[in-house]
């Protein structure tokens, strides 16, 4: 009872300060006391003063505020690739293919993307180093021209591949001058064990070039050509367009799954030595069906052939189809493979008659043997290394190569030797005497050769933001030519009778010079093979990073690997049943010893798509130094040449420790293994679509029934302006490469995240490519699903976010209003897509490369980007805080720009040309963008294709307006009706 | 009850105008490195804005004049000014004169000035009569009420193309003139937030 009256005498009474001093009065004083203090500071503190510096002299072909557009090009990976450069005041901020370049047409790949990225590496070396200290570049470079002139015959220069003309002539002038000198070149991704069979077949070293335009039967061992081993751009795209024609049937022997199997109609899992027992059976049964001259002793030296029953049937399906499809086939080895392996491959396709057909071997068109001392990486190492132990060796001078890729006892007998580098970053682990910080390629002067013959122009868009020289000044520097890079060019167009201004506008002149055709003209002569190991390893070149020459490229690093879904970092990948057999799971650091005695720890990864006696790990990581390059498993050690190869596994053993992977799969899936329980891996087909080429024709598509008995929750809306935007996302051209997603991130600002948020699932990335393996017949395939935001028009986001920030505009799209988002982060869970990214923190200013801010007043934030970082930054598009929500917005500053320029132009085809960044990249044309009311665009007819379909429509009646297009596949003899075999699809882990 | 109402009063009028860009930002007169005059070169010289603000027909930003651009004039008018003494120093030395910036949108704001331009939008209806400001200031309040304003009814404001730089000019009746101009200029300005949020 006095209880009670005590309680109501208080009632009233209570008061802020006579309440219980608790945690939550505590906060209450708190939030109170900082309220009043913003407001004050709020009224008292205005806007900075804000500069404009307007430029001194009147700026030619420039307006402030619009892009300029610039045609350049660069070797990426081993292709030249033209490039248009777009820039902002003087500021390159992104990097796209040249549509006039017949290497890409426009497209790109992640690597060109990202390169921009690189040019404001702030880790890239800016001064010059003599001895350790900064010394003026000069000063290095008399250093380095002493000690050549000292004892030529005792210099070694190692060169990356160089498609230069300008380094060509410099390199032969350098030769002339000091006769002794010794120039190598190395490059971990050059197929050099094809470049020695064509070799030992032709009588000059070349390439092979498959033109998939003839081609019919595509039989593949384990090469990459879509991927880290396509020969350019390009090729891509016709691969693609012959492959839709449904006259293309591609089967793939793999060890390891890659972008290129998953664009295959059959795949066959088998290990290296598997797969040359298998050409080796192909190709004893095709040469006794032709007999050609002294076909007994050939087929003796490919020796007695043993296959295990399912492989025979294979074969006895796969030799009719190659007769069958004489003149129109094509056997394709991957880089990994002996040179004996390539000597078949390429004596097979001169039997099928597939020479200059569907197989054109070309020769080079420099004439590397006669500047360079080596013709594959094998010899320039050998070479190095006899070199080393007989001392002979007083000077060794980098220029552009990565002198981390040497191994670390070569590099111990090197330690006598002057070690001078020009490299972008400081070469960790070698004792240098100078260091020269090389130019980026958007700032230099350069004239490029590609393979196929296009000259293309290398032309500066930025002064270099460092004291950087070029390849070409230095090796100009060596040949005591005192000519400026320019001149150089100048001096070669002028010989060529080439208007220079021209090739600056245009970047390329298409055929500049022809390669020669090759023929196959030697016998076939195979060496006895070692016996192969039970297991072996694989090491490839990694899908994001190269062979190590990206590794500190960010974005690149958060891009997750197609096949094992990885970012910062490498793992084995490993196939369930060995990992059943060996009680490991995913993240197990396991210790790997191989036949050669060589060892090293790594965390596996489990994959189904694997071989089940392979492991494979990517090459390049944790090699060098920089920021963001000490991630992952470093493999170079373990072999005293370039490590990519295939090893044999003495043994594998597990470690008492296990690591986190950073493996995207698992972030924002649509099946994630919580859904599945309610029976959305029935539904699996409903959201990646595959079908057979028979289904295609037999079944009626029904997937367009928008009027569903499923209603709307919420009014529909109705859209009636002139421009409405929609996109189609052909998953038959997909084939997960990345290019759209690193565009995207170059495009619209993305920031990085870092591996340990990458783990807490919270990459940026607008748009995931969603990886499915498929199971049918025993061999599992993967398949690819790009989802962005597919811009709902009845949009489930819309509905719950409290202060509208995300709405719909009258052009249908599903907009996202950053500074009214207050971050509560409903949509993002209301969304059945989860393309929706949350900016759990100011990223840019987490980035480990930002640097310390002037503080202006109070709220300002401690960090920000690095001054050469926010040069990158698009200006057209919003810098986006932390607390924010976001997603793709259809690259809305492109549409709006283009819009603006139509209207100021009274131009409305400007609007039909609108392409979406990812759509720009994609080098296989599946994006396709515009305006869904125009319907003469390719993107509008392609809407109401028989394959189309809306992902979740039937389940949610969303209608997004991003439409996908089934991928069909032409199976030999898996089950032709593959809905039923869906059930074996899995998400990855198991 | 008085002091409640007092109270709520004052409160309402701290924020709808203490804390708008009516009070905050109207009237921003920062000092510039030279005081350059437009009325000046408005009503005596008779420049027209496009003279030095050349892209504004073309761009999203309407460019600050090069010093290029002052010193085809000023290579011979005023050369003893002290002022111009020191724009010819600047000229010379080809470093960048630091104007202060007086109209400041936020950076997710986007802008584009050649659509308004072209489309019948006076350079008046923002930055008030600058022909007849010594030194510049802000006029409008440049909220994004404001801008609304003119996106919902943009015949109030509409004049001929060929008038937009004409800051003096007086339509008989704006009305008239609006909903003609709106036709013949096809202008949907629109409301959504993608029109100027990206």
């Amino acid at each position: 009872m006095s209880q009670i009256s005590n309680e109501k005498q208080n009632e009233f009474n209570e008061t802020f300060f006579s309440e219980p001093k608790t945690r939550r009065s505590a906060i209450k004083t708190i939030a109170s006391g900082m309220t009043i203090a913003s407001l004050s500071a709020c009224s008292s503190i205005r806007k900075p003063p804000q500069i404009i510096q307007a430029y001194a002299t009147e700026q030619s072909n420039m307006i402030v505020g619009k892009p300029t557009y610039y045609a350049t090009s660069a070797v990426i990976g081993n292709n030249v690739e033209g490039m248009l450069v777009t820039t902002h005041e003087g500021r390159p901020i992104k990097l796209d293919g040249n549509p006039n370049h017949p290497n890409n047409m426009g497209a790109s790949n992640a690597h060109i993307q990202a390169e921009i990225l690189n040019l404001y590496d702030p880790d890239r070396l800016k001064e010059s180093q003599l001895n350790n200290t900064t010394a003026p570049l000069e000063s290095v470079l008399n250093a380095l021209l002493t000690d050549i002139k000292s004892s030529p015959s005792k210099t070694v220069i190692l060169m990356n591949d160089t498609e230069s003309l300008v380094h060509d002539q410099l390199i032969r002038r350098i030769n002339q001058r000091y006769p002794g000198i010794t120039f190598l070149r190395i490059n971990a991704l050059r197929n050099d064990n094809e470049r020695v069979a064509i070799k030992a077949l032709t009588g000059t070293y070349g390439y092979v070039n498959t033109n998939y335009r003839e081609t019919s039967v595509i039989l593949n061992f384990n090469k990459d050509f879509l991927g880290t081993e396509q020969l350019n751009v390009s090729t891509i795209n016709e691969f693609m367009d012959k492959k839709q024609t449904r006259t293309l049937t591609t089967i793939s022997c793999t060890s390891s799954l890659t972008t290129t199997d998953s664009a295959a109609d059959e795949v066959i899992s088998l290990s290296i030595p598997d797969q040359e027992l298998m050409l080796k059976a192909i190709a004893a049964d095709i040469i006794n069906v032709y007999k050609p001259t002294n076909y007994k002793k050939i087929i003796q030296s490919l020796g007695t052939v043993t296959l295990p029953t399912n492989l025979m049937e294979k074969k006895s399906t796969i030799v009719p189809l190659l007769i069958k499809n004489r003149g129109k086939s094509t056997i394709l080895i991957g880089a990994i493979h002996s040179p004996d392996i390539h000597k078949i491959g390429l004596y097979l396709n001169r039997l099928l008659k597939n020479s200059h057909k569907s197989t054109v071997i070309h020769s080079d068109l420099l004439n590397y043997s006669k500047r360079f001392r080596n013709n594959t990486t094998n010899e320039a190492i050998q070479l190095l290394t006899d070199k080393a132990s007989k001392k002979t060796i007083k000077t060794l001078v980098s220029i552009g190569f990565d002198m981390n890729q040497l191994s670390q006892p070569l590099l111990h007998k090197l330690s006598d030797a002057s070690i001078y580098s020009l490299s972008s970053y400081k070469p960790s682990h070698v004792p240098l005497k100078g260091v020269i910080p090389k130019t980026h390629f958007l700032e230099e002067w350069d004239l490029l050769l590609s393979k196929e013959g296009h000259l293309s122009i290398v032309q500066p868009v930025i002064q270099p933001l460092g004291n950087r020289a070029s390849i070409a000044t230095v090796l100009s520097a060596l040949s005591g030519s005192t000519v400026s890079d320019y001149n150089h060019v100048k001096n070669h167009l002028q010989q060529a009778s080439i208007n220079m201004s021209d090739l600056l506008r245009k970047g390329v002149q298409k055929n500049y010079r022809n390669p020669q055709s090759l023929f196959v003209n030697q016998q076939l002569t195979l060496n006895t093979p070692k016996k192969p190991s039970e297991k072996t390893l694989t090491i490839i070149p990694s899908n994001s990073i190269l062979d190590g020459r990206y590794s500190n490229n960010a974005w690149l690093q958060e891009t997750p690997d197609p096949f094992s879904k990885l970012t910062w970092g490498n793992a084995l990948y490993i196939h369930t049943d060995y990992a059943k057999q060996l009680g490991i799971k995913t993240g197990r650091l396991v210790h790997i010893t191989l036949d050669n005695n060589q060892s090293f720890n790594a965390p596996v990864i489990i994959l189904p798509g694997q071989n089940k006696s392979t492991l494979t790990i990517s090459m390049g990581y944790n090699q060098m130094n920089g920021t963001f390059s000490e991630y992952g498993t470093s493999v170079q050690h373990i072999s005293s040449t370039i490590s990519n190869g295939v090893y044999g596994i003495a043994s594998v053993e597990p470690l008492n420790e296990t690591v986190v992977l950073a493996d995207t799969q698992m972030n924002h899936g649509l099946d994630e293994e919580t859904l599945a329980a309610s029976g959305i891996n029935d539904r699996i087909n409903h959201i990646l679509t595959i079908k057979s080429v028979n289904e295609l024709t037999e079944h009626h598509d029904d997937h367009h029934d928008t009027s569903h008995h499923i209603h709307s929750l919420f009014k529909e809306q109705t859209y009636h302006s002139e421009y409405q935007w929609g996109m189609t996302i052909d998953l038959d051209r997909c084939m997960g490469c990345n290019a759209c997603s690193v565009a995207c991130q170059s495009e619209n600002n993305i920031p990085i995240v870092g591996k340990t948020e990458v783990i807490k699932g919270r990459e940026m990335s607008w748009i995931r490519t969603d990886r499915y393996f498929k199971e049918s017949d025993g061999a599992v395939n993967m398949h690819f699903q790009p989802v962005a935001c597919v811009h709902c028009e009845n949009a489930p986001c819309e509905q719950v976010c409290p202060v509208n920030a995300t709405v719909h505009d009258d052009e249908g799209l599903n907009v996202m209003t950053y500074n009214r988002c207050i971050g509560t982060r409903y949509c993002a869970n209301n969304c059945p897509y989860k393309v929706r990214r949350f900016n759990f923190f100011d990223w840019h200013q987490k980035n480990p490369q930002s640097t310390k801010k002037n503080r202006i007043h109070l709220f300002d934030y401690f960090r920000e980007p690095s001054a050469e970082q926010q040069m990158q930054f698009n200006p057209e598009v919003t810098v986006r805080m932390r607390g924010v929500m976001e997603k793709c917005t259809y690259c809305i500053q492109r549409l709006k720009t283009a819009k603006i320029d139509a209207k100021v132009n009274n131009d409305p085809s400007i609007i039909d040309s609108i392409q979406t960044a990812c759509q720009q990249a994609c080098p296989s044309t599946a994006i396709q963008f515009g305006n869904i009311k125009n319907t003469t665009l390719k993107s509008t007819k392609l809407r109401s294709d028989k394959r189309s379909y809306l992902l979740l429509q039937k389940e949610l009646n969303t209608k997004p307006r991003t439409v996908y297009l089934c991928k069909i596949t032409n199976p030999v003899w898996s089950d032709r009706n593959p809905s039923h075999q869906t059930k074996g699809t899995t998400h990855g882990h198991s | 009850m008085v002091s409640l109402t007092i109270t709520v009063g004052i409160i309402i009028h701290l924020f709808w105008f203490w804390f708008s860009p009516k009070h905050l930002n109207v009237g921003y007169q920062p000092k510039q490195p030279i005081p350059f005059s437009h009325a000046v070169h408005v009503n005596k010289v008779g420049l027209d804005c496009r003279y030095c603000h050349s892209n504004v027909e073309k761009a999203a930003h309407s460019n600050i004049p090069t010093t290029e651009t002052c010193m085809n004039c000023h290579k011979n008018v005023k050369t003893d000014s002290k002022h111009i003494k020191k724009l010819t120093k600047y000229y010379e030395s080809g470093t960048p004169i630091e104007w202060v910036k007086v109209h400041m949108l936020p950076d997710y704001a986007y802008f584009n000035h050649s659509a308004h331009v072209t489309v019948g939008v006076s350079c008046v209806q923002c930055h008030g009569n600058v022909n007849k400001m010594d030194v510049v200031y802000q006029a409008k309040p440049l909220s994004m009420g404001w801008c609304l304003e003119c996106h919902r009814n943009p015949e109030n404001y509409l004049w001929p193309v060929e008038e937009v730089t004409n800051l003096d000019f007086k339509p008989d009746d704006q009305l008239k003139l609006g909903l003609e101009l709106k036709e013949k200029y096809n202008v949907n300005p629109g409301e959504a937030c993608s029109v100027c949020h990206r």
